[in-house]
């Protein structure tokens, strides 16, 4: 396959898999409630993902080496245990919101309840990990994640005000009638949507099991720079579509469905399938991810064989905690907790354990016997250390906040 | 590849994975046993991998108690951790110590467990029985 | 004996105070051939333990500023090496040695004199 069409696909992949049931939920809510006014947190959390993203991906180039393997070498036994039990409590979690968001897709598509959906897709999420290709899984679902560009088809099919939305976003100010407590707990969840984790977890070893060298580094950057970027762009679309359609009339999204109501507005039946086609990629693909990170994270802190290129009996711990996480997350979620509910609250709650993930990173980073001169050059220092502040004032803001608003009301 | 005049434990060692011959990974180095001989200052070696090793590295009841998990798992009371002689090291490289031997040769039981109890009931393994 | 028993270990000096925690032990190759054989040189400790965990005891960290300017002023000025043989007792996790902390060469000073 020709380099171009390669990196190509690879940001095309990216911006679908930017966007998983995190971005849908607090996308569409806070457009629902708070216009663009929170649009500036997108931005923030791109920046952020990116950064980190390629300094995990530099490290896992250079030194062979994923996060938790630096986690375990550079915290320790301790703290690395510790970092290790929030990093897997929090990706449990987040593997039954993802399923509940697959779920609620075929809901929607279907009438069915979404309770009666959630076995199936819990065994479809366990049958492409245990036995299909993952590399051209991954294509398939980033590329179909592509339909949520109806958002943007939305957008402008509603000609909106476009400089009325340019002005909201540009001058973010809180909303007459919400408080700002409220308006600062959104801006954690969104901002933990955008950089949950998972996603460095996942994309670093990923990195190491395909053997990336500096070449493949290079497109991996074009599909970060460029992919990133786009799905935070898509994500401002679909807070766009809601603060239009939804916010005048004072409709809050509590249902995945009203997340798609501005779509059945704009765009009609066609527009909300293809939407639903997107949704069940994106959550569907997230779904997958997470499930591996959650193998990833615990095989990388004790040392033992992983990756999703191996077959079951060569990695026989990591497949068992890839199908324990899994069987705790489907039954998490058939304890019918509002999974729109849920996804808002994992998003914010893993906003706690960002600093453990993200600091060690930014140390190896730094470390020249490991990276020689592959290590970070002072303006990526600069801008990394801002996020980390930005992402230890989120972790430590989170839990009061939560407390405060009751947890956004 | 011949092995430093000087090396730090924590710099070069502790925590480190640990990879046979054929670069699969063995655990990781959660301890090192020493010996003293002859009045001379201690030396390696052994490397130490697993819960038993891990458990005093954490330290506290949560150490202790990994290690009575560790021993129930072997359903032996007085087990002492896996040990790789320290002979057996062939390389150090950042985050990894490089040993001669095949891990298919001292597989880890957690791992031949998870495989014969979990992994092989469940069709399409991938696995010849 | 393991690693794990001197790691953590109070380090009380000829002062009778405890100056600080081991937290890294650096060993030295035994001339004695083939197979290398390494045995304890330095015993590195400090009163705190995250830079020096964190690697920028080494010399090798150089950012980000400001937080490896901080940890390698600390590292430098308080992370200290003492040799084995200066070891006069080990009992009840403490380390006892011979030399008062002031006297001895900071972790810093003994890594870049190896090279």
């Amino acid at each position: 396959m020709s380099r171009l069409l390669s990196i190509t696909l690879g940001v095309l992949t990216a911006i679908g898999g930017f966007l998983d049931i995190g971005e849908l939920v607090t996308g569409s809510l806070t457009g629902a409630r708070f216009g663009l006014s929170l649009a500036w947190v997108v931005v923030l959390g791109v920046v952020a993902i990116m950064l980190y993203a390629e300094m995990s991906a530099r490290i896992a180039a250079v030194t062979g080496r994923a996060v938790f393997d630096v986690v375990r070498e550079r915290l320790g036994p301790r703290a690395g245990l510790a970092n290790l039990t929030a990093s897997f409590l929090v990706n449990v979690i987040t593997l039954a919101a993802e399923i509940g968001g697959v779920a609620l897709a075929l809901q929607l598509a279907s009438d069915v309840s979404y309770l009666l959906w959630v076995p199936l897709v819990a065994v479809l999420v366990w049958v492409v990990l245990w036995r299909l290709p993952y590399g051209a899984m991954e294509k398939v679902y980033g590329l179909l994640g592509l339909a949520l560009l109806v958002f943007v088809v939305a957008l402008v099919k509603l000609h909106p005000d476009w400089g009325g939305l340019w002005h909201q976003a540009s001058h973010p100010r809180v909303p007459t009638g919400e408080g700002h407590p409220t308006w600062w707990y959104y801006a954690i969840a969104l901002f933990g949507a955008a950089i949950t984790p998972y996603e460095v977890f996942f994309f670093s070893s990923g990195a190491v099991e395909e053997g990336w060298s500096r070449k493949e580094l290079i497109d991996a950057r074009a599909n970060v720079v460029v992919g990133f970027p786009l799905g935070g762009a898509l994500t401002i679309a679909l807070m766009a579509i809601a603060a239009v359609v939804l916010q005048p009339r004072g409709i809050q999204v509590d249902h995945l469905s009203q997340a798609g109501l501005p779509v059945a507005v704009a765009v009609g039946k066609v527009g909300v399938a293809v939407m639903l086609v997107g949704f069940f990629a994106a959550t569907f693909g997230a779904a997958m991810e997470v499930a591996l990170s959650s193998g990833y994270t615990i095989a990388q802190y004790f040392g033992w064989s992983w990756g999703k290129l191996m077959r079951p009996v060569q990695a026989p711990r990591f497949y068992t905690v890839c199908l324990l996480s899994l069987v705790v997350a489907t039954g998490l979620i058939l304890t019918t907790i509002d999974p729109v509910k849920l996804t808002e609250y994992v998003v914010v709650l893993s906003a706690v354990a960002f600093p453990l993930t993200y600091f060690p990173i930014l140390i190896v980073a730094n470390d020249r016997a490991y990276l020689g001169d592959a290590a970070n050059p002072r303006w990526m220092n600069a801008l990394a250390t801002v996020m980390l502040v930005v992402i230890l004032a989120a972790s430590l803001a989170a839990i009061p906040l939560m407390i405060a608003t009751k947890a956004g009301l | 590849m011949t092995l430093p005049q000087e090396l730090d434990a924590s710099r070069s060692l502790l925590d480190h994975l640990v990879m046979d011959l054929e670069g699969k990974p063995l655990g990781r180095v959660d301890d090192i046993e020493l010996e003293a001989v002859d009045g001379k200052p201690p030396a390696i070696t052994a490397l130490l991998l697993g819960p038993l090793a891990l458990g005093p590295r954490l330290g506290g009841r949560l150490g202790t108690w990994w290690v009575a998990v560790g021993r129930r798992l072997r359903q032996d009371a007085s087990a002492e951790p896996p040990r790789v002689p320290f002979v057996a090291v062939t390389e150090l490289r950042p985050g990894e110590v490089r040993i001669g031997l095949l891990r298919s040769e001292h597989e880890p039981r957690l791992m031949t467990w998870t495989r014969d109890k979990v992994i092989k009931p469940i069709p399409g393994s991938g696995g010849a029985a | 004996m393991t690693l794990n028993e001197l790691l953590a270990c109070d380090v009380v000096d000829a002062s009778g105070e405890v100056v600080g925690q081991v937290h890294d032990v650096s060993f030295v190759r035994r001339d004695d051939g083939q197979p290398p054989v390494y045995e304890i040189r330095h015993l590195m400790f400090a009163p705190g333990t995250v830079g020096a965990r964190l690697g920028y005891g080494f010399g090798e960290m150089h950012g980000p500023w400001p937080i490896s300017a901080f940890l390698r002023r600390l590292a430098r000025t308080s992370g200290r090496a003492v040799e084995w043989r200066q070891v006069t007792d080990i009992r009840d996790g403490r380390i006892y040695v011979d030399a008062r902390a002031g006297d001895l060469p900071s972790q810093l000073e003994v890594v870049e004199g190896r090279r």
